[in-house]
Protein backbone atom coordinates (compact mmCIF):
# COMPACT_ATOMS: atom_id res chain seq x y z
CA UNK A 1 0.00 0.00 0.00
CA UNK A 2 1.39 3.37 -0.61
CA UNK A 3 2.52 6.36 1.07
CA UNK A 4 0.26 8.92 2.19
CA UNK A 5 -3.09 7.14 2.25
CA UNK A 6 -4.61 6.89 5.96
CA UNK A 7 -5.77 2.82 6.93
CA UNK A 8 -6.26 0.97 10.11
CA UNK A 9 -5.04 -2.15 8.63
CA UNK A 10 -1.26 -0.09 7.99
CA UNK A 11 -1.62 1.63 11.69
CA UNK A 12 -1.95 -1.31 13.10
CA UNK A 13 0.87 -3.96 11.51
CA UNK A 14 3.35 -0.89 10.71
CA UNK A 15 5.13 2.05 12.30
CA UNK A 16 7.96 2.65 14.09
CA UNK A 17 8.16 1.73 16.73
CA UNK A 18 6.28 -1.84 16.05
CA UNK A 19 2.61 -0.80 17.85
CA UNK A 20 3.22 -4.52 19.57
CA UNK A 21 5.97 -3.13 21.53
CA UNK A 22 4.30 0.85 21.70
CA UNK A 23 1.60 -0.15 24.33
CA UNK A 24 -0.64 2.61 24.85
CA UNK A 25 -2.93 0.93 27.75
CA UNK A 26 -2.24 -0.95 30.46
CA UNK A 27 -3.40 -4.35 28.83
CA UNK A 28 -1.14 -3.80 26.47
CA UNK A 29 1.51 -3.04 28.85
CA UNK A 30 1.84 -6.92 30.21
CA UNK A 31 2.14 -8.46 26.17
CA UNK A 32 4.73 -5.93 25.61
CA UNK A 33 7.12 -6.86 28.61
CA UNK A 34 6.21 -10.35 28.12
CA UNK A 35 7.08 -10.34 24.30
CA UNK A 36 10.22 -8.30 25.48
CA UNK A 37 10.78 -11.24 28.15
CA UNK A 38 10.64 -14.10 25.42
CA UNK A 39 12.69 -12.51 22.59
CA UNK A 40 15.05 -11.89 25.50
CA UNK A 41 15.34 -15.25 26.72
CA UNK A 42 15.53 -16.44 22.84
CA UNK A 43 18.44 -14.55 22.30
CA UNK A 44 20.21 -15.70 25.32
CA UNK A 45 19.07 -20.25 24.35
CA UNK A 46 20.28 -19.02 20.54
CA UNK A 47 23.51 -17.82 21.93
CA UNK A 48 24.07 -20.63 23.99
CA UNK A 49 23.37 -22.98 21.12
CA UNK A 50 25.87 -21.26 19.01
CA UNK A 51 28.27 -21.75 21.73
CA UNK A 52 27.91 -25.54 21.97
CA UNK A 53 28.18 -25.45 18.59
CA UNK A 54 31.28 -23.94 17.78
CA UNK A 55 32.65 -26.01 20.62
CA UNK A 56 31.18 -29.24 19.67
CA UNK A 57 33.11 -28.19 15.87
CA UNK A 58 36.56 -26.50 16.94
CA UNK A 59 36.37 -26.64 20.88
CA UNK A 60 39.33 -28.36 23.06
CA UNK A 61 38.93 -31.81 23.02
CA UNK A 62 38.10 -31.97 26.71
CA UNK A 63 35.19 -30.14 26.42
CA UNK A 64 33.94 -31.62 23.50
CA UNK A 65 33.76 -34.79 25.46
CA UNK A 66 31.61 -32.98 28.36
CA UNK A 67 29.56 -32.03 25.63
CA UNK A 68 28.81 -35.06 24.19
CA UNK A 69 28.49 -36.77 27.67
CA UNK A 70 25.23 -38.10 28.91
CA UNK A 71 25.14 -35.87 31.68
CA UNK A 72 24.96 -33.01 29.17
CA UNK A 73 21.88 -34.17 27.40
CA UNK A 74 20.65 -34.72 31.23
CA UNK A 75 21.12 -30.99 32.04
CA UNK A 76 21.04 -28.81 29.08
CA UNK A 77 18.22 -30.78 26.88
CA UNK A 78 16.01 -31.67 30.22
CA UNK A 79 16.44 -30.09 33.44
CA UNK A 80 17.57 -26.56 31.74
CA UNK A 81 14.17 -26.66 29.32
CA UNK A 82 12.13 -27.54 31.48
CA UNK A 83 12.96 -24.81 34.74
CA UNK A 84 12.85 -22.06 31.82
CA UNK A 85 9.81 -22.98 30.55
CA UNK A 86 8.12 -23.86 33.40
CA UNK A 87 9.48 -20.48 34.65
CA UNK A 88 8.41 -18.75 31.91
CA UNK A 89 4.97 -20.48 31.93
CA UNK A 90 4.12 -19.15 35.57
CA UNK A 91 5.85 -15.34 34.73
CA UNK A 92 3.54 -15.23 31.75
CA UNK A 93 0.15 -16.30 33.42
CA UNK A 94 0.85 -14.02 36.41
CA UNK A 95 1.98 -11.43 34.04
CA UNK A 96 -1.81 -10.96 32.20
CA UNK A 97 -4.04 -12.48 34.74
CA UNK A 98 -4.77 -8.08 34.45
CA UNK A 99 -6.48 -9.06 31.18
CA UNK A 100 -8.85 -11.57 32.65
CA UNK A 101 -9.87 -9.63 35.55
CA UNK A 102 -13.68 -10.04 36.38
CA UNK A 103 -15.47 -7.35 34.94
CA UNK A 104 -17.21 -5.29 37.15
CA UNK A 105 -20.45 -4.03 35.89
CA UNK A 106 -19.21 -0.53 35.95
CA UNK A 107 -17.39 -0.59 32.86
CA UNK A 108 -18.51 0.67 29.64
CA UNK A 109 -19.83 -1.79 27.05
CA UNK A 110 -19.47 -2.03 23.14
CA UNK A 111 -20.55 -4.89 21.60
CA UNK A 112 -18.64 -5.71 18.24
CA UNK A 113 -19.56 -8.05 15.87
CA UNK A 114 -17.33 -9.65 13.37
CA UNK A 115 -18.56 -9.97 9.93
CA UNK A 116 -17.54 -10.95 6.72
CA UNK A 117 -15.81 -8.81 5.84
CA UNK A 118 -15.87 -5.92 8.22
CA UNK A 119 -17.50 -4.99 11.93
CA UNK A 120 -20.56 -4.15 13.69
CA UNK A 121 -20.33 -1.76 16.30
CA UNK A 122 -22.90 -1.14 19.26
CA UNK A 123 -22.47 1.16 21.71
CA UNK A 124 -24.63 -0.43 24.76
CA UNK A 125 -26.21 1.36 27.70
CA UNK A 126 -25.91 -0.13 31.28
CA UNK A 127 -29.15 -2.24 30.85
CA UNK A 128 -27.62 -3.59 27.50
CA UNK A 129 -29.66 -1.76 25.17
CA UNK A 130 -28.17 -0.05 21.94
CA UNK A 131 -27.95 3.20 22.04
CA UNK A 132 -25.88 3.54 19.07
CA UNK A 133 -24.95 1.60 15.76
CA UNK A 134 -21.89 2.16 14.12
CA UNK A 135 -19.31 0.28 12.26
CA UNK A 136 -15.48 -0.14 11.77
CA UNK A 137 -14.59 1.63 14.13
CA UNK A 138 -14.60 1.91 18.12
CA UNK A 139 -14.18 5.38 20.15
CA UNK A 140 -13.04 4.52 23.75
CA UNK A 141 -12.57 7.18 26.64
CA UNK A 142 -9.35 7.97 28.07
CA UNK A 143 -7.95 5.56 31.16
CA UNK A 144 -11.27 4.31 31.63
CA UNK A 145 -12.09 0.29 31.16
CA UNK A 146 -14.52 -0.33 28.80
CA UNK A 147 -15.58 -4.51 28.14
CA UNK A 148 -16.11 -5.30 24.37
CA UNK A 149 -18.32 -8.16 23.61
CA UNK A 150 -16.90 -9.64 20.99
CA UNK A 151 -19.67 -11.93 18.80
CA UNK A 152 -19.31 -13.36 15.57
CA UNK A 153 -22.05 -13.57 12.95
CA UNK A 154 -20.84 -15.85 10.56
CA UNK A 155 -16.85 -17.22 10.89
CA UNK A 156 -14.21 -17.35 13.13
CA UNK A 157 -12.11 -13.86 13.38
CA UNK A 158 -10.26 -12.20 15.81
CA UNK A 159 -10.23 -8.98 17.11
CA UNK A 160 -7.32 -7.09 17.33
CA UNK A 161 -5.37 -3.45 18.14
CA UNK A 162 -2.25 -4.22 18.89
CA UNK A 163 -1.64 -0.74 20.63
CA UNK A 164 -4.50 -1.85 23.34
CA UNK A 165 -4.78 -5.99 23.74
CA UNK A 166 -3.57 -9.23 22.63
CA UNK A 167 -6.07 -10.79 20.33
CA UNK A 168 -9.23 -12.10 20.87
CA UNK A 169 -10.99 -14.54 18.95
CA UNK A 170 -14.74 -13.74 17.67
CA UNK A 171 -16.70 -17.06 17.90
CA UNK A 172 -20.11 -17.87 16.12
CA UNK A 173 -22.25 -18.80 18.88
CA UNK A 174 -20.19 -17.28 21.79
CA UNK A 175 -19.04 -13.68 23.69
CA UNK A 176 -15.87 -13.00 24.25
CA UNK A 177 -15.47 -10.39 26.80
CA UNK A 178 -12.20 -8.06 26.22
CA UNK A 179 -11.02 -5.41 28.73
CA UNK A 180 -9.43 -2.86 27.15
CA UNK A 181 -8.17 0.75 28.28
CA UNK A 182 -6.35 3.22 26.64
CA UNK A 183 -3.60 5.45 28.86
CA UNK A 184 -3.07 7.66 25.83
CA UNK A 185 -5.23 9.61 23.60
CA UNK A 186 -4.77 9.10 19.46
CA UNK A 187 -5.80 7.33 16.48
CA UNK A 188 -4.92 3.60 16.72
CA UNK A 189 -5.47 0.65 13.85
CA UNK A 190 -6.84 -2.51 13.98
CA UNK A 191 -7.03 -6.10 12.29
CA UNK A 192 -9.07 -9.12 11.57
CA UNK A 193 -5.86 -11.89 13.00
CA UNK A 194 -8.03 -14.61 12.26
CA UNK A 195 -7.98 -16.16 8.48
CA UNK A 196 -12.26 -15.92 7.59
CA UNK A 197 -11.98 -15.75 4.04
CA UNK A 198 -12.28 -13.79 0.54
CA UNK A 199 -10.78 -10.47 1.63
CA UNK A 200 -9.68 -10.94 5.12
CA UNK A 201 -6.73 -9.09 4.78
CA UNK A 202 -8.51 -6.27 3.52
CA UNK A 203 -10.65 -6.36 7.31
CA UNK A 204 -9.11 -3.29 9.79
CA UNK A 205 -10.74 -1.24 11.75
CA UNK A 206 -9.92 2.45 13.55
CA UNK A 207 -9.83 3.04 17.40
CA UNK A 208 -9.86 6.29 18.23
CA UNK A 209 -9.28 7.34 22.07
CA UNK A 210 -10.51 10.49 23.24
CA UNK A 211 -10.58 12.68 26.40
CA UNK A 212 -12.93 11.64 28.61
CA UNK A 213 -15.19 14.66 28.34
CA UNK A 214 -15.23 14.73 24.81
CA UNK A 215 -15.69 10.98 24.58
CA UNK A 216 -19.52 12.14 26.98
CA UNK A 217 -19.96 14.70 24.69
CA UNK A 218 -19.52 12.59 21.46
CA UNK A 219 -21.93 9.42 23.13
CA UNK A 220 -24.47 11.69 23.89
CA UNK A 221 -24.22 13.19 20.62
CA UNK A 222 -24.71 10.11 18.87
CA UNK A 223 -27.19 8.79 20.98
CA UNK A 224 -29.40 11.85 20.48
CA UNK A 225 -28.90 11.85 16.58
CA UNK A 226 -29.83 7.66 16.73
CA UNK A 227 -33.04 7.84 18.55
CA UNK A 228 -34.45 10.84 16.59
CA UNK A 229 -36.81 10.25 13.80
CA UNK A 230 -36.06 11.55 10.81
CA UNK A 231 -39.45 13.11 9.25
CA UNK A 232 -41.27 12.40 6.10
CA UNK A 233 -39.44 14.19 3.14
CA UNK A 234 -36.81 15.42 5.41
CA UNK A 235 -33.27 14.69 4.37
CA UNK A 236 -31.37 13.05 7.05
CA UNK A 237 -28.07 13.91 8.27
CA UNK A 238 -26.74 17.41 8.15
CA UNK A 239 -27.04 18.29 4.12
CA UNK A 240 -26.55 22.42 4.92
CA UNK A 241 -22.99 21.06 6.09
CA UNK A 242 -21.51 19.36 3.65
CA UNK A 243 -18.33 20.67 2.99
CA UNK A 244 -18.83 23.63 0.31
CA UNK A 245 -14.91 24.66 -0.94
CA UNK A 246 -16.13 28.16 -3.08
CA UNK A 247 -13.44 26.74 -5.80
CA UNK A 248 -15.51 23.22 -5.70
CA UNK A 249 -17.47 22.45 -8.66
CA UNK A 250 -20.80 22.67 -6.92
CA UNK A 251 -23.07 20.38 -8.56
CA UNK A 252 -24.01 17.60 -6.22
CA UNK A 253 -26.74 17.60 -4.42
CA UNK A 254 -27.56 15.54 -0.82
CA UNK A 255 -30.92 15.61 -1.14
CA UNK A 256 -31.29 13.62 -4.82
CA UNK A 257 -28.42 11.43 -3.55
CA UNK A 258 -31.02 10.61 -0.54
CA UNK A 259 -33.51 9.69 -3.32
CA UNK A 260 -31.13 7.44 -5.01
CA UNK A 261 -30.21 6.10 -2.39
CA UNK A 262 -34.06 4.53 -1.41
CA UNK A 263 -34.46 4.19 -5.44
CA UNK A 264 -31.03 2.21 -5.65
CA UNK A 265 -31.24 -0.67 -3.11
CA UNK A 266 -28.83 0.99 -0.83
CA UNK A 267 -31.33 0.87 2.02
CA UNK A 268 -31.95 -2.65 1.60
CA UNK A 269 -28.62 -3.29 2.68
CA UNK A 270 -27.82 -0.14 4.91
CA UNK A 271 -29.48 1.52 8.05
CA UNK A 272 -30.03 5.39 8.81
CA UNK A 273 -31.30 5.62 11.62
CA UNK A 274 -34.83 7.70 11.60
CA UNK A 275 -35.54 6.39 8.61
CA UNK A 276 -37.02 3.39 6.34
CA UNK A 277 -33.35 2.71 5.45
CA UNK A 278 -32.83 -0.38 8.12
CA UNK A 279 -31.14 -2.73 5.99
CA UNK A 280 -29.08 -4.79 8.42
CA UNK A 281 -26.68 -6.59 5.93
CA UNK A 282 -24.02 -3.95 5.82
CA UNK A 283 -22.53 -1.01 8.11
CA UNK A 284 -24.44 0.97 9.10
CA UNK A 285 -24.42 4.61 7.43
CA UNK A 286 -25.66 7.02 10.09
CA UNK A 287 -22.15 8.47 10.77
CA UNK A 288 -20.72 7.50 7.45
CA UNK A 289 -20.09 10.89 7.10
CA UNK A 290 -17.21 11.18 9.52
CA UNK A 291 -16.54 8.03 9.51
CA UNK A 292 -12.78 7.44 10.03
CA UNK A 293 -12.30 4.90 6.90
CA UNK A 294 -14.09 3.42 4.22
CA UNK A 295 -14.25 -0.21 3.57
CA UNK A 296 -13.45 -1.71 6.64
CA UNK A 297 -10.28 0.18 7.97
CA UNK A 298 -8.97 0.50 4.67
CA UNK A 299 -9.68 3.45 2.54
CA UNK A 300 -9.38 7.08 3.94
CA UNK A 301 -12.82 8.87 3.48
CA UNK A 302 -13.98 11.72 1.09
CA UNK A 303 -15.68 12.33 -2.19
CA UNK A 304 -13.00 10.20 -4.28
CA UNK A 305 -13.36 6.73 -2.32
CA UNK A 306 -17.06 7.76 -1.22
CA UNK A 307 -17.85 7.60 -5.24
CA UNK A 308 -15.23 5.01 -6.00
CA UNK A 309 -16.55 2.58 -3.36
CA UNK A 310 -19.88 2.95 -4.52
CA UNK A 311 -19.25 2.67 -8.32
CA UNK A 312 -16.27 0.09 -7.89
CA UNK A 313 -15.65 -1.85 -4.49
CA UNK A 314 -15.31 -5.32 -5.84
CA UNK A 315 -12.62 -3.84 -7.82
CA UNK A 316 -11.25 -2.22 -4.63
CA UNK A 317 -12.11 -5.09 -2.12
CA UNK A 318 -12.76 -8.12 -4.15
CA UNK A 319 -15.45 -10.50 -2.92
CA UNK A 320 -17.03 -8.24 -0.32
CA UNK A 321 -20.67 -8.14 -0.10
CA UNK A 322 -21.78 -4.91 -1.56
CA UNK A 323 -21.89 -5.33 -5.00
CA UNK A 324 -20.50 -2.58 -7.37
CA UNK A 325 -22.90 0.08 -9.01
CA UNK A 326 -21.25 0.49 -12.08
CA UNK A 327 -24.18 1.35 -13.68
CA UNK A 328 -24.90 4.47 -11.83
CA UNK A 329 -23.89 7.83 -13.75
CA UNK A 330 -21.16 10.21 -12.62
CA UNK A 331 -24.06 12.56 -11.67
CA UNK A 332 -25.69 10.11 -9.59
CA UNK A 333 -22.19 8.99 -7.54
CA UNK A 334 -21.63 12.72 -7.23
CA UNK A 335 -25.46 12.96 -5.14
CA UNK A 336 -25.29 10.14 -3.59
CA UNK A 337 -21.85 11.05 -2.12
CA UNK A 338 -22.62 14.17 -0.87
CA UNK A 339 -25.58 12.85 0.97
CA UNK A 340 -23.29 10.48 2.44
CA UNK A 341 -20.98 12.92 3.66
CA UNK A 342 -23.52 14.79 5.31
CA UNK A 343 -24.61 11.53 7.54
CA UNK A 344 -22.82 12.96 10.89
CA UNK B 1 -2.95 15.34 -4.88
CA UNK B 2 -3.79 12.52 -6.66
CA UNK B 3 -3.80 10.45 -3.11
CA UNK B 4 -5.83 13.24 -0.74
CA UNK B 5 -9.31 13.17 -2.87
CA UNK B 6 -7.78 8.87 -4.05
CA UNK B 7 -8.48 8.85 -8.10
CA UNK B 8 -6.83 5.34 -7.34
CA UNK B 9 -10.30 4.40 -5.90
CA UNK B 10 -11.60 4.59 -9.86
CA UNK B 11 -7.89 4.07 -11.91
CA UNK B 12 -4.81 2.41 -11.34
CA UNK B 13 -2.16 5.05 -11.74
CA UNK B 14 1.62 4.89 -11.56
CA UNK B 15 3.46 5.45 -8.88
CA UNK B 16 0.21 4.66 -6.71
CA UNK B 17 -0.16 1.41 -5.19
CA UNK B 18 -3.20 1.58 -3.34
CA UNK B 19 -5.87 1.52 -3.70
CA UNK B 20 -5.84 0.09 -7.62
CA UNK B 21 -9.66 0.77 -8.81
CA UNK B 22 -11.00 -0.36 -11.78
CA UNK B 23 -14.04 1.42 -12.44
CA UNK B 24 -12.43 3.88 -14.27
CA UNK B 25 -9.53 3.14 -17.62
CA UNK B 26 -6.24 2.61 -15.89
CA UNK B 27 -3.53 6.38 -16.51
CA UNK B 28 -0.46 4.63 -17.29
CA UNK B 29 0.80 5.32 -20.83
CA UNK B 30 -2.09 7.62 -20.96
CA UNK B 31 -0.01 10.53 -22.05
CA UNK B 32 -0.22 9.33 -25.60
CA UNK B 33 -3.49 8.18 -26.29
CA UNK B 34 -4.99 10.55 -28.87
CA UNK B 35 -8.26 11.49 -27.17
CA UNK B 36 -9.09 12.18 -23.76
CA UNK B 37 -11.86 9.89 -22.75
CA UNK B 38 -12.29 9.53 -26.52
CA UNK B 39 -13.74 13.06 -27.17
CA UNK B 40 -11.23 15.68 -26.04
CA UNK B 41 -7.77 16.63 -27.63
CA UNK B 42 -5.02 15.67 -25.16
CA UNK B 43 -3.67 19.10 -24.25
CA UNK B 44 -2.42 20.00 -20.36
CA UNK B 45 -5.89 22.91 -20.69
CA UNK B 46 -8.48 19.85 -21.55
CA UNK B 47 -7.17 17.35 -19.32
CA UNK B 48 -6.69 19.96 -16.25
CA UNK B 49 -10.76 21.05 -16.67
CA UNK B 50 -10.89 17.29 -17.51
CA UNK B 51 -10.11 16.05 -13.98
CA UNK B 52 -11.70 18.38 -12.14
CA UNK B 53 -15.13 18.59 -13.49
CA UNK B 54 -15.50 15.82 -16.27
CA UNK B 55 -18.98 16.17 -16.74
CA UNK B 56 -19.02 19.94 -17.50
CA UNK B 57 -15.81 18.95 -19.85
CA UNK B 58 -17.18 16.10 -21.75
CA UNK B 59 -20.46 15.47 -21.43
CA UNK B 60 -21.88 12.22 -20.84
CA UNK B 61 -18.46 11.26 -19.11
CA UNK B 62 -19.24 8.64 -16.48
CA UNK B 63 -16.12 10.02 -14.22
CA UNK B 64 -17.47 12.31 -11.73
CA UNK B 65 -16.52 15.96 -10.65
CA UNK B 66 -13.91 15.89 -8.50
CA UNK B 67 -13.51 18.18 -5.30
CA UNK B 68 -10.49 20.00 -6.00
CA UNK B 69 -9.33 23.67 -7.39
CA UNK B 70 -8.42 24.82 -10.70
CA UNK B 71 -4.86 25.34 -9.64
CA UNK B 72 -5.10 21.80 -8.49
CA UNK B 73 -6.68 20.25 -11.30
CA UNK B 74 -3.17 21.64 -13.31
CA UNK B 75 -0.86 19.62 -10.46
CA UNK B 76 -2.56 16.62 -11.17
CA UNK B 77 -2.35 17.26 -14.93
CA UNK B 78 1.51 18.10 -14.96
CA UNK B 79 1.55 14.29 -12.57
CA UNK B 80 -0.25 12.36 -15.17
CA UNK B 81 1.83 13.60 -18.14
CA UNK B 82 4.89 13.88 -16.21
CA UNK B 83 4.64 9.86 -15.99
CA UNK B 84 7.30 7.67 -17.12
CA UNK B 85 5.70 5.19 -19.19
CA UNK B 86 6.62 1.54 -18.16
C1 LIG C 1 -26.31 -6.46 -0.91
C2 LIG C 1 -26.20 -5.53 0.18
C3 LIG C 1 -25.69 -4.12 -0.12
C4 LIG C 1 -26.24 -3.18 -0.98
C5 LIG C 1 -27.45 -3.31 -1.86
C6 LIG C 1 -25.42 -1.99 -0.81
N1 LIG C 1 -24.41 -2.22 0.09
FE1 LIG C 1 -23.05 -0.86 0.73
N2 LIG C 1 -22.13 -2.30 1.81
C7 LIG C 1 -22.56 -3.61 1.94
C8 LIG C 1 -21.60 -4.36 2.71
C9 LIG C 1 -21.68 -5.83 3.08
C10 LIG C 1 -20.56 -3.45 3.03
C11 LIG C 1 -19.27 -3.76 3.80
C12 LIG C 1 -18.25 -4.21 2.80
C13 LIG C 1 -16.93 -4.55 3.42
O1 LIG C 1 -16.25 -3.64 3.92
O2 LIG C 1 -16.55 -5.73 3.37
C14 LIG C 1 -20.94 -2.16 2.46
C15 LIG C 1 -20.19 -0.99 2.61
C16 LIG C 1 -20.62 0.26 2.20
C17 LIG C 1 -19.94 1.51 2.49
C18 LIG C 1 -18.66 1.64 3.32
C19 LIG C 1 -19.02 1.73 4.77
C20 LIG C 1 -17.83 1.67 5.66
O3 LIG C 1 -17.94 2.05 6.82
O4 LIG C 1 -16.76 1.22 5.25
C21 LIG C 1 -20.66 2.50 1.90
C22 LIG C 1 -20.35 3.99 1.93
C23 LIG C 1 -21.77 1.88 1.22
N3 LIG C 1 -21.72 0.51 1.44
C24 LIG C 1 -22.72 2.56 0.47
C25 LIG C 1 -23.69 1.93 -0.30
C26 LIG C 1 -24.53 2.63 -1.27
C27 LIG C 1 -24.49 4.12 -1.54
C28 LIG C 1 -25.34 1.69 -1.84
C29 LIG C 1 -26.37 1.87 -2.94
C30 LIG C 1 -25.86 2.46 -4.17
C31 LIG C 1 -25.01 0.40 -1.20
N4 LIG C 1 -24.02 0.59 -0.29
C32 LIG C 1 -25.65 -0.79 -1.48
C33 LIG C 1 -23.72 -4.14 1.45
C34 LIG C 1 -24.54 -3.51 0.53
C1 LIG D 1 -15.79 7.70 -9.22
C2 LIG D 1 -14.70 7.13 -9.97
C3 LIG D 1 -13.60 8.09 -10.48
C4 LIG D 1 -12.78 8.90 -9.73
C5 LIG D 1 -12.80 9.13 -8.21
C6 LIG D 1 -11.85 9.49 -10.67
N1 LIG D 1 -12.13 9.06 -11.95
FE1 LIG D 1 -11.11 9.58 -13.66
N2 LIG D 1 -12.40 8.48 -14.78
C7 LIG D 1 -13.45 7.74 -14.27
C8 LIG D 1 -14.20 7.18 -15.39
C9 LIG D 1 -15.44 6.28 -15.25
C10 LIG D 1 -13.54 7.61 -16.57
C11 LIG D 1 -13.93 7.33 -18.02
C12 LIG D 1 -14.70 8.60 -18.39
C13 LIG D 1 -15.08 8.77 -19.84
O1 LIG D 1 -14.60 8.01 -20.65
O2 LIG D 1 -15.84 9.73 -20.08
C14 LIG D 1 -12.41 8.42 -16.15
C15 LIG D 1 -11.52 9.03 -17.04
C16 LIG D 1 -10.38 9.74 -16.63
C17 LIG D 1 -9.38 10.28 -17.53
C18 LIG D 1 -9.36 10.12 -19.01
C19 LIG D 1 -8.66 8.83 -19.32
C20 LIG D 1 -8.48 8.51 -20.80
O3 LIG D 1 -7.82 7.51 -21.04
O4 LIG D 1 -8.94 9.30 -21.64
C21 LIG D 1 -8.44 10.91 -16.75
C22 LIG D 1 -7.19 11.61 -17.21
C23 LIG D 1 -8.88 10.79 -15.38
N3 LIG D 1 -10.05 10.06 -15.32
C24 LIG D 1 -8.18 11.31 -14.29
C25 LIG D 1 -8.65 11.27 -12.98
C26 LIG D 1 -8.01 11.96 -11.88
C27 LIG D 1 -6.74 12.77 -11.97
C28 LIG D 1 -8.76 11.72 -10.78
C29 LIG D 1 -8.55 12.27 -9.34
C30 LIG D 1 -8.65 13.72 -9.26
C31 LIG D 1 -9.87 10.86 -11.16
N4 LIG D 1 -9.77 10.60 -12.52
C32 LIG D 1 -10.85 10.38 -10.29
C33 LIG D 1 -13.78 7.53 -12.94
C34 LIG D 1 -13.20 8.20 -11.87
CU1 LIG E 1 -10.55 -12.08 9.04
Amino acid sequence: MSKGQASGIMEALWGWPPPVLDPAGPYASSVTTLAWGLLIMGLAVTGVVIAALYVAIKGPERWRRKLGGEKAVWIGGIAFPAVVLTGLLVWGLALTTSLTEPITGREARVRITGEMWWFRVEYLDSAGRVIVRDANELHLPLDRPVVLELRSADVIHSFWVPHLSGKKDMVPGRINLLRVEASRTGRFGGVCAEYCGGPHALMGFVTEVHEEADYDRWLAARAARQAQPVAAGAIPGRPGEVVRDPAEPQRYDPARGWALFRDTGCAACHRIAGTEANGLAGPDLTHVGTRLSLGAGILPNHRGTMMGWVADSQSIKPGNRMPSYDRLSAEELGHIAAFLEAQK
Amino acid sequence: MIERVSCGSCHVIPGVDWPRGRAGPSLEGFDDAGLLAGALPNTPANLAAFVRDAPAAKPGSTMPAMPITAAEAQDVAAYLYGMKDE
